[in-house]
């Protein structure tokens, strides 16, 4: 074990079971604890050519940290100031919080021009940044706000340097592989629980050694993933959080001790362990064979095949409910053969969060289509059929039937993810994914926002009844997403009208040229 | 409930927007058919196109300018009735019979000018043309200039050369509203007629998203004013505060009777449903007290209330008149006789059920069905039609001051924005606290579906921003 600081230890543990600030921070305690992502090479990257950089997001999202832990990588390139002197030498302003600044002080930091000034980053929420947007002369943050608005529907645009680059914290990921592994395995963190709980034998120590192993770390970070599902933008104060409880959350003194890290991946007091429990209940997935040789209590069974080097801790007579989730949960996380969180996904909407994951338009459109016309009908994945709907008046049952005005080829559409970086010079960095995905339809800028909640609801079957508000709303939405590619792709003379008959799961499909001069009505085959 | 029940030979000369006897008949297409008629007067072919899409039998007259290969095949001509059922009458308002059929109106030749809205689109034509002149022209351009998609040209197709000529809607009840009125009900009517002027005048991406919208908020609009007119004629409110206050339930629709905001929403629909009644007592004892003085001297008792009625209410048919002599008995002083009319014309759960099946037919009351008390709500697409027609274009607006306006103009209270007076707002409606706090939780889920819907945007410090950046191009 590295010698690593008692004070340093007390400092870490005071920060972890407290409010997560980054102000709170020694400089030391810092950069102990900082991981280096990719936010930090765009960052740097872009200091220069008096550019000013916006880092944009709410409290938690890791703005003030971000600017702390650059610092020391920035100082090379000039010195690190608040605001300007009289030095000939080289510099870059750096303004950690804008609220302590006046709109027009922002206006005028935004905008000074300084050859010696390599770089103006600023850090600020986004209502100091509406309200310089509002302000005499405010339109470079006027448009800063539209880049941010792009930016989360992920629509990029070429690098201008008349308009400030925005890093949008908000649309970071810090749930992206290899954060909470890195966290997990921190050196600080275990000598945090060594001092917090000196018994060697204690559930909380014994459990957090097969930590060490990086293949369950690796599961741990996997599992935490899936809380995406559930809500997909998260702040790095909650992945703080989660490993905070992980680590030092529970008791080892109950019963059935909480103090273990498996056992608070789902049930700590967090928001993304409430998440995860959300969206994979651990209580609902089965282990046929294995579950009735730990109610047995058979530990050495063969069925329970575990990761190499990994032992797990054992219950002597696991018969109680609480007991057996506890011995179980280990099994779920720690079998060779096994991985909790693609059982999970396979039970929760697997084929659509893939294709979204793996931008895979066809199979989305394909679903889509599919969803509209109740699947009864063939649908494809090569375009997407535009529908429109007559219906006005809520009806218990509502009516079958559907208007096609034309499609649009699956070519013309991408799955895109809000961005991070925005007007940034880098192409590379200008592309890092966010963490909300979106239809979108190229050339008209229409979006369709994909959440695992209507994921979920393109899964399910339509249904017709007018109380399934979900249904409606998604519809709804459906609808006007359609409705804006339609006013560009619309064909102007075929129509087709779709009927559905779902007592008889079949369909109807009649299809019809029209023109206005001559005003005409054909039957198409 | 009697035959006199909404029976609007009473007040229906004195009251626009006032609910009659079969509610359940105004629904959203007949009310939209009846506000394009107005303005655009009824097309030639409305009825032929009813009865072609509607007659089981075949035998009825098909469109003009089908090809040869529908036109000479019964089965080609069947399928195409089926199909145009799809396009002009999902929600079943079209009937065989023609009349009183209100098809989607693709084209201003099967636009159907029928009694079944209660004259309501009409009234609400008029509203429109008397605060906004260029209401109809709009419309006229969205069905000629703007849209080139296949739904437009069907309708081209089926208008053969009908041209409509802009009329003048006239409904002199409407007139006489707005001149006997105060000026908030004035500044609510225009707020309506504004409402509806903004979706007509908005760019959809095809006809059909054009109209379902304007549909909608022709509908909405129709309902607000039903909901008021009665207590502005008869009480001429100078602000929101005088009125009873109409809070609708902001979280999910229809929502759970234990949660104290819909119990609010319960409450406040019944209260506004109380005012419409004491309303309604009140424009009938003013009529009733208009014509005592004509009742000829020296008539029997028995038939003097009869004749004071007859002359009050000239409209009044013998049917209707056997039936009321049975509620009126024997009764002779104006506040006995006008709550004997009162509760055969307007009892109170005949109104509660009649503003409920209008309300629900569009999603502004629920719950749908089921014996849960009514209350105002929001279904997502009228919200999706209270936001768009209450901001421009790209216009941004902070949620707390769309809450604002939406008060200021439609007097409906969705939550407590900036400027609005809590203890005010919740006068007479219960205890001040919990309801403050109903409210403020109602408010606060209604924005989560703002956001949900993508019809508002939440920034990391809190505030959330109204949006309309129009169809789809939401996050």
């Amino acid at each position: 074990m590295p010698d690593i600081a008692a004070e340093l230890v007390s400092q870490f543990i005071d920060f972890l079971r407290s409010f997560k600030n980054s102000e709170s921070l020694s400089p030391e305690l810092r950069k102990k604890i900082s991981v280096r992502t990719n936010l930090h090479k765009m960052l740097i990257d872009v200091c220069g050519g008096g550019r000013t950089v916006l880092l944009t997001g709410s409290a938690g999202s890791g703005k003030t940290h971000l600017l702390h832990s650059i610092v020391s990588e920035i100082a090379p390139l000039g010195r690190v100031l608040n605001e300007p002197d009289n030095l000939q030498e080289k510099f870059v302003l750096v303004v950690e919080d804008a609220t302590e600044l006046t709109p027009a002080d922002r206006i005028k930091f935004a905008l000074t021009k300084d050859p010696r000034c390599l770089c103006k980053l600023m850090a600020i929420n986004e209502g100091p940044l509406r309200e310089a947007a509002r302000a005499k002369g405010g339109e470079y943050f006027g448009a800063a706000i539209a880049l941010l608005h792009d930016g989360q529907r992920g629509i990029s645009k070429k690098y201008d340097p008349q308009k400030p680059v925005v890093i949008d914290m908000r649309a970071y990921d810090p749930l992206e592989e290899g954060l909470i592994e890195h966290l997990l395995g921190l050196d600080l963190l275990q000598e945090a629980i060594e001092t917090e709980c000196p018994d060697e034998d204690s559930p909380r120590r014994r459990a957090w050694e097969m930590l060490s192993h990086p293949e369950v770390r690796a599961r741990v970070a996997a599992v935490a993933r899936l809380a995406k599902l559930a809500q997909p933008e998260w702040l790095f104060r909650d992945v703080w959080d989660f490993v905070a409880d992980l680590a030092l959350g529970g008791s080892d003194d109950e019963e059935i001790p909480s103090s273990p890290w498996f056992w608070r991946l789902f049930f700590g007091d967090n928001l993304i362990s409430r998440a995860i429990r959300s969206i994979a209940d651990p209580m609902l997935h089965a282990l046929p064979f294995v579950e009735s040789r730990i109610w047995y209590g058979d530990w050495m069974s063969d069925q329970i095949r575990l990761l190499d080097g990994i032992t797990i801790m054992p219950i002597a007579k696991p018969e109680t409910d609480e007991a057996f989730i506890w011995a179980k949960l280990q099994c779920l996380l720690l079998a060779s053969n096994y991985r909790f969180d693609e059982a999970a996904l396979g039970s929760a909407d697997e084929r659509l969060v893939a294709a979204v994951a793996g931008a895979n338009t066809g199979a989305l459109i394909k679903q889509i289509n599919e969803y509209v016309t109740f699947g009864l009908a063939d649908s494809n994945e090569t375009s997407l059929d535009l529908w429109v709907d007559h219906r006005l008046e809520r009806r218990a049952q509502s009516h079958t039937g559907l208007i096609k005005l034309g499609s649009a080829p699956a070519s013309e559409f991408s799955i895109r993810k809000s961005l991070v970086a925005l007007n940034h010079p880098n192409k590379e960095a200008a592309a890092l994914p966010g963490s909300h995905s979106f239809l979108v339809h190229d050339s008209t800028n229409s979006v369709f926002s994909l959440d695992s909640r209507r994921l979920a609801i393109l899964e399910r079957s339509r249904s017709t009844r007018i109380a399934d508000r979900d249904q409606v709303d998604f519809q709804w939405d459906l609808y006007r997403f359609f409705d804006s590619i339609l006013g560009k792709k619309a064909s102007d003379n075929v129509f087709e009208i779709y009927q559905a008959d779902i007592e008889r799961s079949r369909c109807n499909l009649h299809r019809y040229a029209v023109s206005r001069r001559p005003p005409l009505l054909e039957a198409k085959a | 409930m009697t035959k006199l029940s909404g029976n609007r030979q009473f007040l229906g000369d004195a009251v626009p927007f006032l609910v009659g006897a079969y509610p359940n008949r105004v629904a959203p297409a007949h009310v939209f058919s009846g506000f394009l008629a107005a303005g655009l007067g009824s097309g030639p072919k409305a009825e032929s196109i009813s009865q072609f899409i509607r007659d089981a039998s075949g035998t009825a007259t098909p469109p003009d300018h089908l090809s040869n290969s529908i036109a000479s095949d019964p089965i080609q001509l069947r399928n195409l009735a089926e199909s145009l059922v799809t396009v002009l009458d999902p929600d079943r308002r079209v009937f065989a019979s023609g009349v009183s059929s209100s098809p989607v109106p693709i084209c201003p030749a099967i636009i159907s000018k029928n009694p079944s809205d209660d004259r309501f689109g009409a009234q609400l034509g008029a509203l429109c043309g008397i605060w906004r002149g260029d209401q109809f022209g709009a419309i006229l351009e969205m069905y000629q200039e703007k849209y080139r998609d296949p739904l437009s040209t069907l309708g081209n197709v089926l208008n053969a050369n009908h041209r409509p000529k802009l009329q003048d809607p006239q409904e002199e009840v409407v007139r006489k509203l707005l001149r006997s009125c105060g000026p908030l009900s004035r500044r609510y009517f225009e707020a309506l007629a504004d409402f509806v002027y903004a979706t007509t005048t908005r760019r959809y991406g095809t006809l059909s998203a054009h109209l379902m919208s304007v549909a909608r908020s022709v509908y909405f609009a129709s309902f607000l004013a039903a909901l008021r007119s009665p207590v502005f004629l008869a009480k001429k409110p100078k602000a929101w505060a005088d009125v009873a206050p109409l809070f609708v339930y902001g979280a999910r629709p229809p929502g759970n009777t234990r949660d104290p905001a819909a119990r609010l929403a319960i409450r406040s629909y019944s209260f506004v449903i109380s005012e419409v009644q004491h309303a309604l007592g009140e424009l009938l004892s003013e009529r009733l007290a208009k014509s005592s003085g004509k009742v000829p001297k020296g008539l029997p008792r028995a038939t003097r209330t009869m004749t004071w009625v007859k002359l009050a209410f000239p409209e009044i048919k013998q049917s209707v008149e056997n039936e009321l002599r049975d509620e009126l008995k024997s009764v002779t002083e104006l506040k006995n006789v006008r709550t004997r009319i009162l509760n055969a014309v307007y009892p109170i759960d005949y109104l509660a059920r009649a503003y409920r099946m209008i309300g629900r037919m569009l999603g502004i009351v629920g719950p749908d069905r089921g014996s849960g008390s009514p209350r105002f709500l929001l279904e997502t697409p009228v919200l999706g039609i209270l936001v768009e027609s209450t901001l421009a274009q790209g216009e941004v607006l902070s949620f707390e001051e769309w809450v604002d306006r939406v008060y200021e103009r439609f007097g409906i209270v969705i939550g407590f924005g900036r400027e609005m007076d809590p203890q005010q707002l919740l006068k007479g409606l219960d205890r001040p606290g919990p309801l403050a706090r109903a409210i403020k939780e109602s408010q606060e889920a209604l924005r989560l579906r703002l956001i949900m819907a993508g019809l508002a945007v939440e920034y990391s410090d809190g505030e959330t921003e109204m949006v309309n950046m129009g169809n789809g191009h939401h996050a």
